[in-house]
């Protein structure tokens, strides 16, 4: 019994330690957005080649989340500061801008990792030099990331 | 130094025996002094909380508890503070009845209702965005009410006429976890962390009964 209590203690401050010190949660909100070709009906899931995506970050300099990169799909950033976030795609030479609005509400991951930010999406709009259309999926966005998740899908 | 604290009402026992012949009667009032050890131990949370109890009915004891918790954090993510009273309700039946009246020591077993009010706030809020870039949330805020059960396992003894000395233990049960969708409270007053729908409490209580009838 006398020395179960220090025992104790140790084991109590090392859990305490352990609990508190580490965040292996994400904490980043994102959206995936899928290529498709076909209709909204009878949809195919499509590759493209050359995509290049960057967004409008007022007052800092662009820097590209994708580069003349191929791919079946992007994930995108939603902005937390603010209620609209604005994508430029370029598909090899053509470019289309996408808009998406979006509530914002911030909610707790956990004590240990803070706060992330949960999306309402509104609305999209796009121009259609190349995108011909684009459905909403999931309107929620949080930063639970789940295995095959989809929030829109971009048709060719 | 707990075990000492814990055994203290029983080596105490024997001084107050064959005392009064008479049995008193009348409503005991008590203050929960391990809210004090918080102070020492999660010196973020100050609280205070009372009893009220009589013996309205042989062995039988309707209880009102009452109290007040505040907690309040500052971090490098944000800063939290949760306040509010709360009450429980419920009641005490002593299991072991002694035969000699002057004994009034009791091991009970009882429930409880608890509801609290308080509201919780986060300020400075952080949340990261690796491509925007942090943005920071003034406040989040809200007022929220809980409501819990509990089971309570307790022992009072009498150390000095109408003076007791208590502890008790107790298993809560949380009945609306998802009080709050977006932040989960880290204190609900009376009950302890938001965060779990099943939790364990504990007391050391100081108690006067007022002797108000005596048969």
């Amino acid at each position: 019994m006398k020395s179960g209590l220090p025992a104790i203690i140790f084991l109590v401050l090392v859990i305490s330690c352990v609990t508190q010190d580490i965040c292996d949660e994400n904490d980043q909100s994102e959206l995936v957005a899928r290529f498709k070709n076909g209709t909204l009906t009878n949809p195919d899931d499509t590759i493209v080649s050359g995509v290049t995506v960057y967004g409008i970050r007022e007052g800092q300099s662009d820097s590209l989340l994708y580069d003349s990169a191929t791919l079946s799909r992007i994930i995108l950033p939603l902005d937390p500061g603010h209620g609209e976030s604005r994508f430029v795609m370029t598909f090899e030479e053509n470019a289309d801008t996408v808009r998406i609005l979006h509530d914002n509400e911030a909610y707790l991951l956990s004590y240990t990792c803070g706060f992330a930010m949960l999306f309402n999406i509104r609305s999209i709009q796009h121009t259609s030099h190349v995108i011909r259309d684009v459905e909403l999926l999931k309107v929620q966005v949080d930063a639970e990331l789940l295995q095959d998740e989809e929030h829109i899908w971009i048709f060719f | 130094m707990l075990l000492l604290l814990l055994v203290l009402p029983l080596l105490l026992t024997p001084s107050v025996w064959g005392q009064d012949t008479l049995r008193t009667y009348g409503p005991r009032v008590g203050i929960d002094v391990s809210r004090l050890a918080y102070l020492f131990v999660d010196p973020v949370q100050i609280g205070a909380e009372f009893s009220l109890d009589a013996e309205l009915f042989p062995d039988i004891y309707p209880v009102l508890e009452g109290g007040y918790t505040t907690i309040s954090e500052t971090g490098d993510l944000y800063n939290y503070s949760a306040g509010g009273t709360y009450a429980r309700l419920g009641v005490d039946y002593n299991l072991f009845p002694a035969e000699d009246r002057s004994i009034h020591h009791t091991i009970t077993a009882g429930a409880r209702y608890g509801i609290s009010f308080f509201s919780h706030r986060a300020q400075q809020v952080k949340i990261p965005s690796n491509y925007w870039g942090e943005y920071i949330l003034d406040s989040y805020s809200n007022k929220l009410t809980g409501h819990w059960l509990e089971l309570v396992g307790a022992v009072k003894t009498e150390v000095a006429a109408n003076f007791f000395l208590g502890w008790s233990v107790r298993y809560k049960i949380l009945l609306n976890p998802e009080m709050d969708d977006l932040v989960t409270p880290r204190l609900v007053p009376g009950y302890g962390q938001g965060t779990g729908e099943r939790g364990f409490g504990f007391t050391y209580q100081i108690l006067y009964k007022i002797p108000l009838l005596e048969k």
